[in-house]
């Protein structure tokens, strides 16, 4: 999958001297396994700290706590591969949340089913207008995505004031406690989307799209590619998904505030890269984002059982963020030189 | 520039600015009042002087996400010096407009020397700032600040609350820095073209930390201005104030290589009146955070249209 756009062509679209392919190769061959290493030497530490994190408990419990953050880091992904950024992903799952909230909890007489669709939809909207913005009218995708962020967080706070809504119906509640042949649901759900990103981003036209929007504009539009469509849909998908991992997380906890979402913006950015998604576009993949939304999960569940105050959690994830780019960055300026 | 060239280039944001005045005066008598334009100017203060420091990095082609943060922890380290390490005043302001000069030096070394998108840097220093806010006090509000403090946000000099003085001073300051010393050239070349100032010798890179320390030098002197205010440091004061500097510099038509103090005015002013008028026609909070954001979107659309109208 990464090898078409990775080895050849660098960010901006130049193509690579061509001495530099073998080195070239070495590197996107070893890179995904030196991030598996990465998490296998993390948890090595940790456990050698304290032997419960070995314990099945915990491990399960981890893969719970890191599913809302691997779906809307898959969304993230798939803009990212287009070279674009989605800045409202926090935002849109806490509104969502939000909606879905409010048709459960204030809205009598209507089936969940119909309000977690009002959710996604919500999500699927603030994706569209996401995209309409970027693709249509052309903003920068920071700033479109930034400002939406801030009308998502007024629309929550509109529809739910300072209280948080709670008790919401067992059917729905189930998706967020419920267990399927020994494993939560959750975890299932996210196997099941990320099983359906590989297909998406693998096997149809539009993944391919995707990657060529993304590795070279300029060619994708000789070729015939209507990539505003693509872009549209993207940032489409990444609310979704955002809707979703909202969801998920509302199930479980069995409210919504206002806070909900938005720590989740600095993982689901910093997941992908580090997982060897680049922020350039065209090159990125799912297995790699999943590797990194764990990496992060697991140094994060270290910090409590090494019992690190979670106040501090906001400083390791930017620092995290920050090396994880700076790593992207500085791979790709020894690839091209 | 003469101020007629200059309003003839101004942005749309303008024209919407003073309909959203004619608006707001006709709906309530005392918006157009002196008393109501200090009060607005005074809460405005905080704004003004944060959005002086990011309309540099905006001219120099960046993006800072991080002065809300940023100015949250110098606050919190003022009052922290001030209140448990009971150190005299002088030095503890020092002290603070230090630690935001490191922060925003230390986004300008992500950005030039570590070539992380200024965005993701901003933001991965805000996530730093605001972890160590909240975990330097657990979480709590730092108070009992000494009353020799208090004037700094109350107290009035020459009729003016000394909040406004500051805000005076960091508009002037940014004037003279940016339209009558080098340094402000080379921020206006590095927006324009980095590339062009590499090859011509200069060592551009250094401009451009430098912009992102004034952001953070500026964030520092909001810190006093906001700690001095509420006479307490709050770990989350400042979220969501980079975004309304962000878009304060965007509305008024700051971008790489263009605009200026005038632009960056303008954007301040436009969001201060929002602000103040919807506070004056008694729209609940929560409801304000989605007018103001939707107005900002629309209104950077539309500049943005027009904007590429014209230039067609």
């Amino acid at each position: 999958m990464r090898t078409g756009s990775s080895d050849r062509t660098t960010g901006d679209g130049r193509t690579a001297p061509d001495r530099t392919r073998p080195k070239g190769k070495i590197r996107s061959t070893l890179l995904p396994l030196s991030r598996a290493l990465a998490l296998f030497l993390l948890c090595l530490f940790i456990t050698i700290l304290n032997p419960n994190f070995l314990k099945p408990t915990n491990l399960i419990n981890i893969l719970r706590q890191a599913t809302p953050q691997i779906i809307v880091a898959l969304g993230m992904t798939i803009v990212l591969l287009t070279g674009g950024i989605d800045l409202s992903v926090g935002s849109t799952m806490t509104f969502a949340s939000v909606v879905a909230g409010y048709f459960l909890t204030q809205v009598s007489g209507l089936p969940w089913q119909a309000a977690a669709a009002a959710g996604l939809a919500a999500g699927a909207a603030v994706g569209l207008m996401n995209g309409l913005m970027i693709a249509k009218i052309k903003l920068p995708a920071p700033i479109a995505t930034y400002g939406m962020l801030w009308i998502g967080r007024g629309l929550s706070f509109a529809l739910m004031g300072t209280t948080p809504f709670y008790g919401f119906a067992d059917g729905f509640r189930k998706y967020g406690r419920g267990y399927w042949l020994g494993l939560p649901l959750p975890i299932w759900i996210m196997l099941a989307v990320a099983a359906l990103m590989i297909f998406l981003l693998t096997w149809t036209v539009f993944g391919r799209r995707v990657y060529a929007v993304g590795s070279n504009a300029d060619a994708a539009r000789a070729s015939g590619i209507r990539s505003d469509k693509v872009l549209i849909l993207v940032y489409v998908l990444s609310g979704l998904m955002a809707a979703l991992a909202g969801l998920l997380l509302t199930a479980r906890m069995n409210a919504v505030d206002q806070d909900i979402g938005e720590p989740y913006l600095l993982p689901a950015l910093a997941s992908p890269v580090m997982g060897g998604t680049s922020m350039s576009g065209g090159e990125g993949s799912v297995g790699g984002s999943i590797i990194g939304s764990l990496l992060m999960v697991v140094l994060l569940n270290g910090m409590n059982l090494l019992n690190i105050s979670s106040l501090w959690q906001q400083l390791a994830l930017g620092i995290v963020m920050l090396l994880a780019v700076w790593l992207d960055v500085s791979l790709k300026r020894r690839a091209e030189t | 520039m003469p101020l007629k060239e200059r309003l003839k280039q101004a942005p749309p944001a303008i024209w919407v600015l003073l309909l959203m005045i004619a608006f707001f005066a006709s709906r309530e008598a005392t918006f157009l009042t002196i008393g109501n334009l200090l009060s607005m100017l005074r809460q405005g203060s905080i704004l003004i002087i944060l959005c002086m420091g990011v309309a540099f990095v905006r001219i120099g082609g960046g993006i800072d996400l991080s002065v809300g943060a940023v100015m949250t922890l110098s606050g919190m380290i003022i009052a922290w010096l001030l209140a448990k390490a009971s150190m005299p005043m002088f030095p503890a302001i020092l002290l603070a407009l230090l630690a935001g000069l490191c922060l925003g030096m230390l986004n300008g070394f992500f950005v030039t020397k570590m070539r992380i998108p200024s965005f993701i840097a901003t933001l991965g220093t805000q996530g730093i700032a605001f972890g160590i806010s909240l975990g330097m006090n657990k979480g709590y509000v730092i108070s009992g600040l000494p009353s020799s403090f208090e004037p700094l946000g109350h107290g009035l000099v020459l009729g003016l609350p000394i909040p406004i003085w500051f805000a005076l001073f960091a508009i002037l300051l940014s004037f003279i820095l940016l339209n009558l010393t080098q340094f402000g050239v080379y921020v206006y070349a590095i927006g324009g073209n980095e590339d062009a100032l590499t090859l011509a010798g200069k060592p551009s890179w250094k401009y451009k930390a430098m912009t992102f320390g004034y952001a953070g030098f500026m964030s520092g002197l909001a810190a006093i201005v906001i700690t001095a205010r509420t006479m307490a440091a709050q770990p989350t004061v400042g979220s969501g104030m980079e975004f309304e500097a962000f878009f304060a510099t965007v509305l008024g038509g700051v971008f790489a290589g263009r605009g200026g103090i005038f632009e960056t005015m303008l954007g301040v002013l436009f969001i201060l009146v929002l602000r103040n008028g919807l506070n004056l026609m008694g729209v609940p909070t929560y409801l304000q955070l989605a007018i103001i954001g939707t107005v900002l979107i629309l209104g950077i659309i539309f500049s943005t249209i027009i904007d590429r109208r014209f230039r067609r």
